[in-house]
């Protein structure tokens, strides 16, 4: 059984340099989180996301990502995704051995099974002895929006997550 | 300008998600016994039977079982619950800890941890067990939350306080799913606080009725039931055991009646207590209730043996559940 985890980057240095100072340029400038909302659901955003009864569960949930990052986390997320992907966002491709790959969000894993979300939202467990082979993917998740959007239809969307606080719990 | 701007955020995935039919629908509660490979209630189904409707094992090959996985949960305080299984996936709870894994190996998909505060009914860990309405789970919780998770991810949706733990309640019960409705009631430790049957909205948590199991007026039927003030305090001390008794409590899960649009619902209120002095029938304690789930109407009653049963008469509690209508 063969298992393969893509490395980060080694220009990480150089490319969190010229990101410090366009996150900075961006988040100077003032969003509508209103108008961010719009564009999340109409541009396919919730194609992956989900916040609270809506879009896909394949990626992210954004139900609270207000509470859990700030806006210029939220704002790198947007313009270069591949900076960082949480453990819990990772994903994984399962090749079984008659050839069928199945890729989602990886759940769990361990030595001798791995679980995943798949693209149909089913939750789905393999044994390692069962398949040919897995591999955790880092990178290339998410498309940079960099240079996509203009400054202010990120900085909208960014006002816009920042306001996702999810529900009180008590 | 967005047009054509956005393409899908990730390589390899697109939704999916909005044409997915709801993981456990009405429908197939309602007719479970179509797939008994699943475990979609409780009790197995509105039938509650309790018992699988599978024929694979008998009792000449029961002697040739194996054992197939062993899960180990965190804590090791007792397991009670029933788990539920849809599609190839199970899940429980024990303690503190909500669990999804796969049928067939125990492996875990997804763990939700909810700490239950100090000093509230942590010491009973009693947990019978969840439920399950399309894509979310419901956890009754000991120290009287209602807390509702995303059956796919383990995200908690929401957290509702139910009961107020400080007065003695506490919610023990597996909820039962009717459409949108939730049904359970409290059950408390001794106390002289009165119980209920309610329904929630499983979108919200919010109450749509409640049916008192005690009574909370003179004006109530059941009122005539009970000696002098002890209604109040639900103290039955006329049987001079001095015991304290709690408000009839509705723990015990119901089954629910598709075509006559009822819930029978057994409330034990301490059953052996209450039979024990005569004291049977006092309204409603050990008595096996109808309820309509769309009006929380009383429309039938079964009363254990006791000298005051024929003083009970068809009666409705008023709720503004009478605004949902009929089925």
């Amino acid at each position: 059984m063969r298992r393969i985890v893509n490395c980060p980057a080694s220009t990480w240095v150089k490319s969190a340099c010229v990101l410090a100072l366009a996150v900075g340029q961006l988040v100077a400038q003032s969003g509508d989180a209103s108008k961010g909302k719009a564009l999340v659901e109409s541009s396919g955003c919730l194609g992956c996301h989900r916040i609270e009864d809506k879009g896909s569960r394949t990626g992210p949930n954004l139900s609270e990502i207000g509470d859990k990052r700030k806006p210029e986390r939220i704002q790198q997320s947007i313009v270069a995704p591949d900076e960082e992907v949480l453990p819990e966002n990772r994903y994984v491709s399962v090749v079984l051995k008659d050839g069928t790959t199945v890729k989602g969000r990886l759940l769990n894993h361990d030595a001798i099974s791995v679980q995943l979300i798949d693209t149909k939202e089913q939750l789905r467990s393999f044994q390692t002895s069962a398949i040919s082979g897995y591999t955790i993917l880092l990178k290339g998740l998410m498309p940079s929006f960099a240079g996509k959007l203009s400054d202010q239809q990120i900085a909208d969307i960014v006002a816009y997550l920042s306001s996702l606080k999810g529900t009180d719990q008590p | 300008v967005i047009q054509g701007v956005f393409r899908p955020c990730l390589l390899f995935f697109f939704s999916l998600a909005s044409l997915l039919p709801a993981q456990v629908t009405y429908d197939r509660i309602l007719h479970a016994d179509r797939e008994p490979q699943n475990w979609l209630t409780y009790g197995g189904g509105y039938a509650n039977q309790r018992y699988s409707l599978l024929t694979g094992l008998t009792r000449g090959n029961v002697k040739d079982l194996e054992l197939k996985w062993v899960y180990h949960p965190k804590y090791l305080d007792k397991m009670e619950a029933t788990p539920l299984v849809v599609d190839g996936v199970l899940y429980t709870v024990q303690n503190s800890e909500v669990v999804a894994m796969d049928a067939a190996t125990g492996r875990a998909f997804w763990t939700f941890r909810y700490a239950v505060p100090p000093g509230s009914n942590a010491y009973v860990m009693v947990v019978k067990g969840l439920a399950i309405s399309g894509d979310t789970l419901f956890w009754a919780t000991y120290d009287g939350h209602l807390i509702a998770i995303d059956a796919k991810t383990g995200q908690g949706l929401w957290n509702k306080v139910i009961v107020d733990w400080h007065k003695g309640y506490q919610l023990n019960v597996a909820p039962l799913i009717v459409k949108n409705m939730l049904i359970m009631g409290p059950a408390t430790n001794e106390r002289g606080v009165n119980c209920w049957v309610a329904a929630y909205d499983v979108k919200t948590g919010n109450e749509l009725w409640r049916f008192y199991t005690a009574p909370v007026s003179p004006d109530d039927t059941a009122f005539s039931s009970w000696a002098g003030d002890s209604w109040k305090t639900r103290r039955q001390s006329d049987l001079g055991d001095g015991f304290l008794r709690s408000g009839n409590e509705s723990d015990l899960l119901g089954d629910w009646q598709s075509q006559s649009g009822l819930e029978r619902r057994p409330t034990p209120g301490r059953q052996s207590l209450l039979g024990f002095g005569g004291g049977a029938g006092r309204g409603y304690g050990q008595t096996e209730m109808a309820l309509s789930v769309h009006a929380a109407r009383r429309v039938r009653l079964g009363l254990g043996a006791g000298p005051r049963a024929d003083r009970y008469r068809m009666a409705r509690q008023t709720t503004q559940s009478d605004a949902l209508g009929q089925p």
